[in-house]
């Protein structure tokens, strides 16, 4: 293989494969972790921070670190100017070079500050040695600023914190002692040993081989070009850079300059994948940034290999490629694969001169420094790659409906109103004390007892001491399924706001005031923080940039036009201005959020805010609750299960006659299951009573004449059968046990305390519900169910709806920490609740919806109120916020997209009769220049009200997958942004020009 | 900013003292173990001393020519052309370079000149040029030396330098290692 290519080849592979293990070093560099290098570095970084006084280990926020950043380098800049002017009459300058004047000296402080490195001095005539050692302090101190900066983002994005983000002078030595200096070192001793100098003499006077007189500038070179590669500087010691045959004497140091450039920026990449914990990211990102680099290399090298056409023309041999400012040692190839990695990674140093390179390698050369990311500058590389991340994702993001994970998300508290009506409960409750006086809740104090009959609200938490009772406590945990409690045993608590359904009790009153259930639920709801969307203020973020860029565009036009000699009519300055400036989408964004609060409003839903129906756009969980959502409110009666050995027929009879007074749900569901009216059983009513069901037999039933006909909890039943020494039938017991874990509930029927069968009751799953969630899951939202259920029971519905994670046994705190939970990981929660008890969890979701029919505490929590008091609502409100976040970023997309044609008919028109070149760019072929600005400004004003309508309807949203859904709007509203003004602006054209 | 200020300039003068004061001076202290103690490698010849590395201007016929230099081999600055690959003018002047190259070597054909011997290198100071930019001299020297063809060369074959570990990059010769071989022939 030619050796030029082989040479490269090995080059960037031995740069990518060192990088792994720098990259490994770098982490443990900033995390703190032990290296080889310790004992040389910490007694060294110690003293430095005992002379400066400062404590490496104090955390600093992002304003802290910016203020040290600009702090710490405004001395730099101000040491620079003192030292550049001076450095005529100051030590250390064998040449006697001059100081530099102000504004020479202004331009290098700033250029080498900054790390651009931008040079207007040549480097043998215009800089003394200690100038130099100067700019060498600078291109270590540039290096670690950016690699510090690097170091705050990753910490940022590892920790998802903007507050504990480590020491910036911390991270700013150890780059500079422990990564750039050990790197430098090596790089600066295999230069001297190939011939770079490294001498304070200054320049040596010689005669040539002809005997001509010449001068030899020297200097300490090797050192300065060592940083300069390893911190991406760039800035040459001589005035050729790394052309000159002193700064790059052979292919191996050319080789090793290289090296040196590629491997930090590289390394960082890997670096952020262990400081991160996400290997997998920067591996991608590794491959993205490669695929570029590659992209904008491989041209180049062919390019330059090949020549100048212009000279093979002329008929010579042109087989070395295009030599003009080309060294014989470096050759065509490492030139051009240099030009690339030199501008790509804003280093900037040359080995040979960019202006002579092929036009096309000199436009990569510029794409690549406006890229300046494939790879980039040690630290500022990934940087400005995260950067370029997290617009992309942005913008795709509201084009798909959702926002961004990147983005932080900001903590709005919120009112405190919705805690009245919780506060209401407690404090006016009426409590009847034992000697039949009447206080106030609030009045109740820990140890008084009071009284709770059927239909009364328990008015504090306490322990019943007599008495037994069904209490209705769905207030608390939301199922409606009344539960017993009596005095004695671990079940004699009662909590205040529940409702006693039938019994009486007398309880003693356990906390003190302040400290009650519903207490701590106000606690809760007032505590509870709600999530706010960063959507809008993104995208204001965004356009003002975009506002930014083009009045920087609009302004530097006047200093180009006039270099060109061009006149530009003011008019035709803030016709541009106009038309560039996203005057589109800024119309139409309050148009936006106020139609989707509309659209909400048709749906049934009432909103508090706009923001809400944006927020549910973006939801990532959905808690349900499963009683009423996933299932009918009621269990039913799905099977009749006889006892061996009792007949089908009979069993059945038996168990109609049971609920044929039954009136609840379950009780009629038997019946209904059985298909057998209960009056065809010829039984005359005079010998029947019916047996109600109470929480102390906890079984009802039917006595008819001498036959006692009972059903109820399995245990209920053996207890009775077994208190008559009949036996508690294994097949029951089984029967009892299967159905309890496929999630139903058993009830057992007894003849006369004997067991005769079992009747399996089931939650009925709503109709269609499988597909709701099907439809949730291809829109990427989790799904969750929150029952009362035991897990067994919880799990069994939730893998037979396919909802995704279930909530078990769910008291209010347990909806509450699992919406944290999901929010802590950076997910949006919505929730739909009606109870009380589910206030506090509805004012921590970041949409809360609540039923119209629910309680006056659960609306006022929420943000959204649904008046069907449909609990799939949610659904709908989903899919509303999803088109509202689309048509946002469709819109953006397609005003942005806009400019690309507004730009090409206006700047040729602008400049067509200066630069006739232009009119290769003059692709739409506009009548005039007048014309070509009136088209475009006239455009401009008709597209706002042409997508009004689009605005209001919004875009259609379509559960077909993100990247589906992202191609789709990007051909529509992106490709489409750009064709829809191209056509339009032409035929503006055609009929303007007919009048001008 | 004000409690930055102290601690930042304290902490600016201790990376002054390790990055710009020792850090040098260790490199320097390695370097008096160079071959030439870090002031550029020296080649002695008759008693003259040259900088190997540094390109010298050779214009006579008896000498290989080095390449055209944009600062005329003034090693007390150093620089290209930084001409564009179309420009008119300096495709005037390479074509110049092609007929004074023509005019001393008569015997040449005009497809045998090699580019870089009509483009000038990027510091002006490139002391290498290709094999062919010594072979096609040949004939002139030969000329104006009175020598055998076959001498020249075998003397460049000498004087060609392989890729690095015969594996990376181009061959090159120094042409002012040549050419003073060129002068010790005699």
């Amino acid at each position: 293989m030619n050796t030029e290519i082989l040479g490269i080849i090995v080059i960037f592979v031995l740069s990518v494969i060192l990088a792994i293990p720098l990259g490994k070093y770098i982490t443990k560099v900033y995390a703190g972790g032990k290296t080889l290098l310790d004992p040389v570095f910490n007694p060294v970084e110690r003293l430095f921070y005992r002379v400066s006084g400062i404590d490496p280990d104090k955390e600093m926020n992002w304003k802290q670190h910016l203020v040290a950043l600009l702090t710490i380098n405004l001395i730099w800049f101000l040491l620079s100017m003192l030292i550049l002017m001076t450095m005529g009459s100051l030590p250390l300058n064998p040449d006697h070079n001059p100081g530099m004047p102000p504004d020479l000296a202004f331009n290098t402080a700033v250029s080498f500050v900054v790390n651009c490195n931008l040079q207007h001095y040549s480097g043998e005539t215009g800089i003394s040695y200690l100038g130099q050692m100067w700019l060498m302090f600078l291109q270590f101190m540039s290096a670690g600023t950016g690699m510090a900066a690097a170091v705050v983002v990753f910490r940022a994005f590892g920790d998802k914190t903007t507050t504990r983000l480590g020491n910036f002078y911390n991270y700013l030595v150890k780059s500079c002692v422990r990564i750039l200096l050990p790197i430098s070192l090596l790089i600066a001793l295999v230069l001297v040993f190939e011939g770079t100098p490294m001498t304070f003499e200054g320049k040596d006077s010689i005669t040539t081989l002809q005997g001509d007189p010449i001068e030899v500038s020297r200097g300490p070179a090797a050192a300065f070009i060592a940083i300069k590669h390893v911190g991406t500087n760039g800035g040459g010691f001589f005035g050729a850079n790394s052309a000159h045959p002193f700064e790059n004497p052979s292919y191996l140091t050319n080789m090793v300059e290289m090296f040196a450039q590629l491997v930090i920026p590289i390394a960082m990449i890997f670096a952020f994948g262990y400081f991160t914990g996400r290997k997998r990211l920067s591996r991608i990102i590794f491959g993205v940034m490669t695929v570029g680099f590659l992209f904008l290399v491989v041209p180049n090298i062919i390019m330059e290999m090949k020549g100048n056409p212009a000279i093979s023309a002329m008929g010579i041999d042109n087989s070395l490629g295009a030599m003009e400012g080309k060294e014989i040692r470096i050759g065509a190839a490492a030139s051009g694969f240099w030009s690339i990695v030199t501008t790509v990674i804003s280093t900037g140093s040359v080995n040979a001169m960019h202006d002579s390179t092929m036009p096309l390698s000199g436009m990569n050369q510029l794409l690549a420094m406006m890229a300046n990311s494939f790879y980039g500058g040690v630290g500022v590389g990934i940087l400005n790659f995260l950067i370029f991340i997290v617009l992309a994702v942005f913008i795709s993001g509201l084009m798909i409906g959702r926002t961004p994970e990147f983005l932080g998300k900001k903590i709005e508290a919120r009112g405190k109103a919705q805690a009245d009506s919780l506060r209401k409960t407690r404090e006016e409750t009426p409590a009847r004390l034992q000697n039949g006086s009447v206080i106030s809740s609030a009045q109740l104090k820990k140890g008084d007892v009071f009284v709770c009959e059927a239909g009364d609200i328990v008015p504090a938490d306490g322990e019943i001491i007599e008495g037994l009772a069904t209490i209705d406590e769905s207030a608390i945990t939301g199922e409606s399924a009344p539960v017993v409690r009596e005095a004695g045993g671990d079940k004699s608590s009662v909590t205040g706001g529940t409702k006693v359904l039938s019994d009486k009790i007398i309880v003693k009153v356990v906390t003190r005031p302040g400290e009650s259930f519903l207490d701590k639920m106000i606690a809760l709801v007032e505590g509870a923080s709600r999530q706010k969307t960063p959507n809008e203020i993104a995208l204001t973020i965004l356009l003002a940039g975009f506002v930014l860029i083009f009045i920087i565009v609009c302004v530097t036009l006047k200093p180009f036009a006039d270099y060109a000699n061009v006149s530009i009519t003011i008019g035709a300055f803030i016709s541009l201005f106009v038309c560039l400036i996203p005057t589109t989408i800024g119309g139409l964004l309050s148009a936006i959020g106020i139609a989707g609060m509309d659209r909400a409003l048709r749906a049934n839903v009432i909103t508090k805010s706009g923001k809400a129906v944006e927020t549910a756009g973006d939801i990532d969980v959905l808690l349900l609750d499963k009683t009423g959502t996933i299932t009918i409110g009621n269990r039913k009666a799905t099977h009749l299960y006889p006892a061996d050995g009792v007949n089908r027929e009979e069993f059945v009879r038996v168990a109609v006659l049971s609920s044929s007074a039954d009136q609840t749900p379950e009780g009629k569901s038997i019946v209904e299951l059985a298909q057998v009216n209960p009056s065809n059983y010829n039984i005359s009513s005079s010998r029947v009573k019916f047996i109600e069901f109470t929480a102390e037999t906890r079984c009802s039933g039917v006595d008819i004449g001498d036959t006692q006909i009972r059903k109820g909890a399995a245990d209920a039943i053996r207890a009775l059968a077994e208190k008559d020494g009949n036996p508690y039938p294994e097949d029951v017991a089984n029967k009892v046990k299967t159905i309890s874990e496929k999630g139903g509930t058993p009830l057992v029927v007894s003849v006369n305390n004997k067991i005769v069968g079992t009747i399996e009751l089931q939650d009925i799953i709503k109709p269609g519900i499988q597909e709701r969630f099907e439809r949730l899951r291809k829109m990427g939202i989790k799904t969750v169910m929150v029952t009362g259920d035991n897990p067994l029971t919880a799990r069994y519905i939730s893998e037979k709806v396919g909802v995704d994670d279930f909530i078990a046994e769910a008291k209010p705190e347990d909806k509450m920490n699992y919406i944290k939970k999901e929010q802590n990981e950076g997910r949006l929660v919505a929730m739909m609740g009606d109870g009380t008890n589910d206030a506090p969890a509805l004012a921590q979701a970041n949409v809360g919806v609540a039923m119209n029919s629910g309680t006056e505490a659960a609306k006022e929590a929420g943000n959204m109120v649904d008046l069907d008091n449909d609990p799939t609502k949610l659904i709908e409100v989903v899919e509303i916020g999803k088109q509202l976040l689309m048509t946002r970023g469709t819109l953006t997309t397609f005003s942005i997209a806009n400019d690309v044609a507004k730009y090409f008919a206006i700047i040729p028109a602008l400049f067509i009769t200066a630069i006739p070149a232009l009119q290769n760019l003059n692709i739409m072929k506009l009548g005039s220049p007048e014309s070509a600005i009136l088209s475009a400004i006239i455009f401009n004003a008709i597209i706002i009200p042409i997508l009004i309508p689009l605005a209001l309807k919004g875009v259609a949203y379509k559960p077909i997958g993100a990247s589906a859904l992202l191609r789709r709007n990007l051909l529509i509203y992106g490709f489409g942004g750009i064709m829809v003004p191209f056509a339009g602006i032409k035929l503006i054209d055609m009929v303007v020009s007919l009048f001008i | 900013m004000r409690k930055n200020i102290l601690p930042a300039i304290r902490l600016s003068l201790t990376l002054i003292v390790f990055l710009a004061i020792l850090y040098p001076l260790t490199v320097w202290g390695i370097a008096r173990f160079s071959p030439d103690s870090g002031k550029g490698e020296v080649l002695e010849h008759n008693g003259k001393k040259y900088y190997s590395n540094i390109g010298q201007s050779f214009t006579e016929d008896k000498y290989f020519w080095s390449r055209p230099s944009a600062v005329n081999y003034n090693a007390a600055g150093s620089g290209g052309s930084n001409k564009g690959p179309s420009n008119e003018e300096y495709l005037a002047r390479v074509r110049a370079r092609i007929d004074t190259f023509l005019a001393h070597n008569s015997d040449i054909e005009k497809s045998a000149i090699p580019v870089d011997l009509i483009t000038a290198s990027g510091s002006g100071l490139d002391p290498d040029f290709s094999v062919q930019a010594a072979k096609v001299q040949v004939k002139r020297i030969a000329k104006a030396r009175n020598m055998d063809e076959s001498k020249l060369l075998e003397l460049i074959d000498r004087q060609t330098e392989k890729p690095l570990f015969g594996l990376f990059g181009p061959e090159k010769i120094n042409v002012l290692k040549l050419n003073i071989a060129l002068d010790n022939l005699k």
